[in-house]
């Protein structure tokens, strides 16, 4: 599942981030004058409510901490990865029959289930084609589609089951952890800060995670859909260590009072969670002191996504 | 650059056994703790088996991650030892005069 948080600008500013978000913000306003008439209007919804730009924001940190250049730069390719994680947004409402996104309808609650399907196609096609020029790109958000799509379907086949929370870190590294991932590569020009990306991604996934458990709304949202759906979240992995809570697991039904037993389970693991995401943030701040140029920027972004949990 | 892969070659691989030798040592006394009890069986066992599978599958992959860094360490410091150092250029001068 395709996690999410709404990064105010006061974090944008804490990151030196104001003027490429705002040049992206504009970029996207741009293209959704050049838009099709009959999905402008869908596709200004997709991407209406408060946007997150965590993923613009690893970009642009990972181009300054190994280039001079101003980060402005990156700002197209932050574009098509904004594309790509709104495309990722529709497809994960659709398949999680979730009816708000950012605290207004989803695009399938909106406009209904094939607008929002040709609409998150729309997105990929223009995600492409605003890169067609430069191939490093395209194969990269080719890879991020690819990635995303294999592990959606990694994810719905472990629902239900008896795994653990390296298990977890697997499905998270593989869906946030691709997408950050991507972000990291594209905005370093190189392979240098890949699993910069991976750590930070899963860091995030997680703090999600633990952010539905704790009732944020300031974070995606989702989490009493994860547990009638049975998803491997953090607190879940780490809850069903307990054979008692294991066998509440793997029961497929929607009966009330297992769902709560479920949720209070998962609850009293929220210390244990931040413990492995503290792990998480480490390695992630590692690989920043080791293979950045100029680490600053990526350790203040582990910092302010690590705080997503608790915020 | 002979001189510069073998350095390069001997440190990584001091570095990924110290790091290897670290872990283990940090590892291990929890993770035995917890085979014992996942084998002697008893109320607790079945959460010991599930916490034994996550800590041993977890040292497992740290260590694989810390390898994987160190390698690619590894790999930054050769380019660096072996980088030509680039000869101070000559002092910058026109090619030609500029027609007036």
């Amino acid at each position: 599942m395709t996690t999410g948080a709404v990064a105010s600008d006061d974090v944008i500013a804490e990151l030196g981030a104001t003027a490429e978000i705002s040049q992206l913000r504009e970029r996207i306003a741009e293209w959704l004058e050049s838009v099709d008439d009959e999905l402008r209007e869908p596709l200004s919804w997709a991407l209406a409510g408060a946007p997150k730009h965590f993923r613009p924001l690893t970009l642009f940190a990972c181009h300054r901490a190994l280039h001079d250049t101003p980060a402005s730069e990156a700002v197209e390719l932050a574009f098509a990865v904004e594309l790509m994680h709104n495309m990722s947004l529709i497809v994960d409402d659709v398949l999680d029959g979730s009816d708000e996104r950012r605290g207004i309808a989803t695009v399938e609650t909106r406009f209904g289930r094939l607008t929002a399907l040709m609409t998150s196609g729309y997105l990929v096609a223009d995600a492409f084609d605003v890169s067609r020029d430069d191939p490093f790109a395209v194969r990269h958000l080719a890879e991020l589609l690819r990635r995303l799509g294999a592990a959606e379907c990694l994810q719905w086949r472990l629902r239900r089951q008896p795994l653990g929370v390296q298990d977890w870190l697997r499905i998270a590294g593989e869906d946030t952890g691709a997408m950050f991932e991507v972000c990291a590569v594209l905005g370093a020009r190189s392979q240098r800060l890949r699993r910069y990306g991976h750590h930070l991604g899963v860091l995030y996934h997680g703090c999600d995670d633990v952010g539905d458990q704790r009732g944020l709304e300031a974070l995606g949202g989702g989490g009493d859909e994860d547990i009638r759906d049975g998803i491997l979240t953090l607190p879940a992995a780490l809850a069903i260590r307990d054979p008692e809570v294991r066998a509440l697991f793997l029961v497929d039904d929607d009966d009330e009072q297992r769902l709560i037993s479920l949720g209070e389970a998962f609850r009293a693991q929220l210390d244990e969670a931040e413990r492995v995401l503290d792990g998480v943030a480490d390695s992630a701040r590692t690989e920043a002191a080791q293979f950045a140029d100029d680490p600053e920027p990526l350790l203040a972004l582990v910092d302010q996504v690590r705080q997503l949990s608790r915020r | 650059m002979l001189a510069a892969g073998s350095l390069a070659s001997s440190t990584t691989a001091f570095r990924v056994g110290a790091g290897q030798l670290a872990l283990l040592v940090e590892r291990t006394p929890a993770l035995m703790k917890l085979a014992v009890q996942a084998s002697v069986g008893g109320p607790g066992a079945g959460q010991a088996q599930a916490e034994f599978r996550d800590d041993l599958l977890a040292l497992v992959r740290d260590s694989a991650e810390a390898s994987w860094r160190e390698l690619r360490r590894g790999v930054d410091d050769l380019d660096a030892f072996s980088r030509p150092r680039e000869e101070r250029a000559a002092e910058q001068h026109r090619p030609y005069r500029v027609k007036q």
